[in-house]
């Protein structure tokens, strides 16, 4: 089920009325009912795959038990690494199974052998990157005895499955979501509000800006071969709007939807372009993904204590990881090493924790300096999406060419623009709040609102919902 | 829990409402599409089509009540031509000049399909749901209330009608050149054509609506419009298999008038598809001569 489809729309508030208004006052029916509609929203995509579903659910639910429960830490082990090599081979065999094959395939070719490996039709199941680290984490946690496991079922599956993050994030913790999930939740007005306001404007990111910008990027990487330097340059620009729009806006969509419940998400996005350094960049972008890489493998792997080698032997491994896991193919592994190396400077001089506050915190405007760093974050930015982007390596090189080499720079795509400034325009006035208009003249709030809904109806790309890239990892 | 509710509530009626408003603004709405021109003279043509269709313009040689719009689709095309014909505007004395592009029987035309906004063609219950809820939910349905282009022209000042408008009325030889560069050439030609497959509800829709109007003794005179020289060498590309193997036999028992390469001069053409009043001129002669000659 797509967040901005019509069964959503009406999914939404007969959960919400469900909830509130025939279960309210009773925890147990509704964390049932939230589990028994979160599956239902995951079986509208393909309802064979809910098996899958609750079998890795089962999987970490019973692990995290037999860990804790475990006399000896040898036992403990045994079964956290049943737990996480029955998860990781579950993601290995739908995500990276063709991958690996094809890559081997390959590497003997060039060895000069002729290798004949069949790969599978395999439909790579919705969400399993994010309900699979839900798991791990869980059980993680509890080997380390951060946490004691839940032995209530339902609670715990809510966790994993509740329908807002299930299948693209935010990817949650057990020490966050769990708690709300297992105390009496009571209805909110400020709360709901902002729930309400951040759906409308996760909507707005997504099908005005990020389904706009999708057309013309689509088209000049698609046929960036005949497209002008200038073209390029803008399809870069067009996808890095389309990618934060469309994933930003999912996520808004999710905290909002989980708000009118009475539950409280992760943060998974804070402006990132409007981050003065890479390192910044990487701290406001799918915050709950680069968390979770940095409790567990960069902290594990040693972190940042063990002198400059391991730092930047860490800082590598996990953006490799993390690219790894956005996708099997190699343009997402040099994504993601592109990112690393354009974090060395700061690793290597200790600049990574500055800029932790807002930009311009106490003026209305940037100075010039805040400018050229911003600008200089998001060319960077723009510059990996290239490759996170393009089909193939070969792609993403010919695409680079294209911008360098070619002579034309004439620019004929630039319907867009005038709506990523709109965004821009409205995200830097709202830096230091969650949603736009947070906190205003309820007048003023509403007209805002009421502007965006209209956006939302007027710029719709006509055609199908397109769905949210995110869902694809 | 009541505030909330209020609050939502009104917000979502007043949103409804001004949504209603804003459909009828001048501007926006496409005041042209779905009139009923009611027969006054002896004209018995009338023509089906999208926007390439729509390009033709009566004159006194050739006289035709025209029910072409852009982005129509040929379920639109039948739509408008069974309530012309319940209402008894078609009659068996009339002949139809019905659009059968090959691009009209892609899956573009599903996902590029006009603002259906008329209620006039609207037949039963489902098709009239399906309208409302384009016109109050557009964001859900297939097709748009406004369309993207009319507010980014508004944006910058002008309304795409009346920039349609200008180009029906103006007289000039229009030229294919700067206003289609290569760019939006291709675009357009990969937007019809890239992966090149027909629709099966497009066929099975043209096929009924062939038996429809031989059971009301309706002529139809099937036609493809030309395409600039640009288009004709990408087209000739294309694998159009599947046309020839599922539309193709429909039209065997009727007229067809392959009119895809019959100027060899983009200056009869506004982009690379589309013709141009001196095009439109130049077609209608043509397509007077051939009829006559049937």
């Amino acid at each position: 089920m797509l967040f901005n489809s019509l069964t959503y729309a009406l999914f939404l508030p007969l959960v919400f009325f469900v909830y509130w208004f025939l279960l309210n006052r009773n925890l147990k029916a509704q964390n049932f009912f939230l589990l028994i509609v979160s599956y239902i929203f995951y079986g509208w995509w393909d309802w064979r795959f809910v098996f899958l579903l609750a079998f890795s659910t089962a999987l970490d639910y019973f692990s995290g038990i037999f860990i804790h429960e475990s006399k000896t830490h040898r036992r403990k082990k045994i079964w956290l690494i049943i737990s996480v090599g029955i998860n990781l081979g579950f993601l290995g065999f739908f995500k990276y199974y063709n991958f690996f094959i094809d890559s081997f395939a390959d590497l003997l070719r060039t060895l000069g052998f002729q290798p004949h490996f069949e790969t599978l039709n395999i439909i790579l199941p919705v969400g399993i990157s994010f309900y699979t680290f839900h798991g791990l984490s869980y059980v993680i946690d509890i080997y380390y005895g951060k946490i004691k496991p839940t032995y209530n079922w339902v609670n715990y599956t809510l966790f994993v499955c509740f329908f807002p993050l299930l299948v693209a994030g935010p990817i949650e913790r057990a020490t966050h979501l769990l708690p709300q999930v297992e105390r009496p939740r009571t209805f909110k007005y400020s709360q709901a509000m902002l729930g309400i306001k951040q759906i409308v404007w996760g909507l707005f990111k997504k099908i005005v800006v990020a389904d706009n910008c999708a057309i013309i990027a689509n088209e000049i990487f698609n046929n960036s071969a005949d497209q002008s330097s200038g073209n390029l340059i803008m399809g870069a620009i067009f996808f890095s709007f389309q990618i934060y729009g469309d994933f930003s806006g999912y996520s808004d969509i999710a905290l909002g939807s989980a708000r009118l419940l009475g539950i409280e998400l992760l943060k998974n996005f804070n402006f990132p372009y409007l981050s003065r350094s890479i390192a910044e960049f990487w701290r406001r972008w799918h915050i709950s993904l680069n968390t979770w890489f940095r409790d567990y493998l960069y902290i594990p792997l040693g972190g940042s204590q063990g002198g400059n080698w391991m730092r930047i032997r860490n800082t590598f491994a996990i953006f490799l990881v993390s690219g790894f896991w956005h996708g099997a193919n190699w343009t997402f592994i040099i994504w993601g090493g592109l990112n690393a190396l354009y974090m060395m400077p700061s690793m290597l001089f200790k600049t990574n924790r500055k800029n932790l506050n807002v930009v311009a915190e106490n003026s209305i405007f940037p100075n010039v300096k805040e400018i050229i760093q911003m600008f200089t974050t998001f060319l960077l930015a723009a510059f990996a999406w290239i490759f996170f982007r393009a089909e193939s390596v070969g792609h993403a090189i010919s695409y680079i060419k294209g911008i360098f080499i070619n002579n034309r720079f004439e620019i004929t795509q630039t319907d867009p623009l005038i709506l990523i400034v709109l965004l821009m325009t409205i995200e830097w006035f709202s830096r230091k709040n969650e949603v736009p208009l947070e906190k205003s003249q309820p007048l003023y709030i509403a007209s805002f609102y009421f502007i965006l809904c209209i956006l939302i109806l007027f710029l719709k790309p006509s055609g199908q919902n397109i769905e949210f890239i995110y869902f694809q990892f | 829990m009541k505030r909330f509710l209020i609050n939502v509530g009104v917000f979502i009626i007043v949103f409804l409402v001004v949504n209603h408003l804003l459909y009828y603004l001048p501007f926006i709405k496409r005041k042209d599409y779905g009139k009923i021109v009611p027969k006054v003279d002896e004209t018995h043509w009338f023509v089906f089509g999208d926007s390439h269709a729509n390009r033709l313009v009566p004159s006194e040689g050739f006289k035709f009540y025209k029910y072409s719009y852009p982005s129509d689709n040929i379920i639109d095309m039948g739509r408008k031509i069974r309530y012309l014909a319940r209402n008894e505007i078609i009659s068996s004395q009339d002949t139809i000049l019905f659009e059968i592009d090959y691009h009209l029987f892609t899956p573009y035309r599903t996902s590029l399909n006009n603002n259906d906004l008329s209620s006039f063609f609207v037949e039963d219950f489902f098709q009239r749901t399906s309208y409302y809820k384009n016109l109050y939910f557009p964001l859900f349905g297939d097709k748009r209330v406004i369309s993207k282009n009319s507010i980014i022209s508004l944006i910058k000042g002008k309304s795409s009608l009346t920039e349609e408008t200008q180009k029906e009325a103006t007289k000039v030889e229009l030229q294919l050149n700067t206003y289609a560069d290569s760019s939006r050439i291709n675009r357009r030609f990969n937007q019809q054509y890239s992966g090149y497959t027909v629709e099966q509800k497009f066929i099975e829709e043209l096929g009924q609506l062939i038996e429809f109007c031989s059971n009301k003794g309706i002529t139809i005179v099937f036609i493809r419009y030309p395409l600039s020289p640009i288009f004709q060498e990408k087209l000739s590309t294309i694998n159009l298999d599947s046309y020839d193997s599922l539309v193709s036999p429909l039209l065997r028992n009727g007229t067809v008038l392959d009119y895809v390469e019959i100027f060899d001069s983009n200056k009869f053409f506004i982009d690379g598809d589309h013709i141009n009043p001196l095009g439109a001129e130049n077609l209608s002669r043509i397509i007077i001569k051939d009829t006559r000659k049937q």
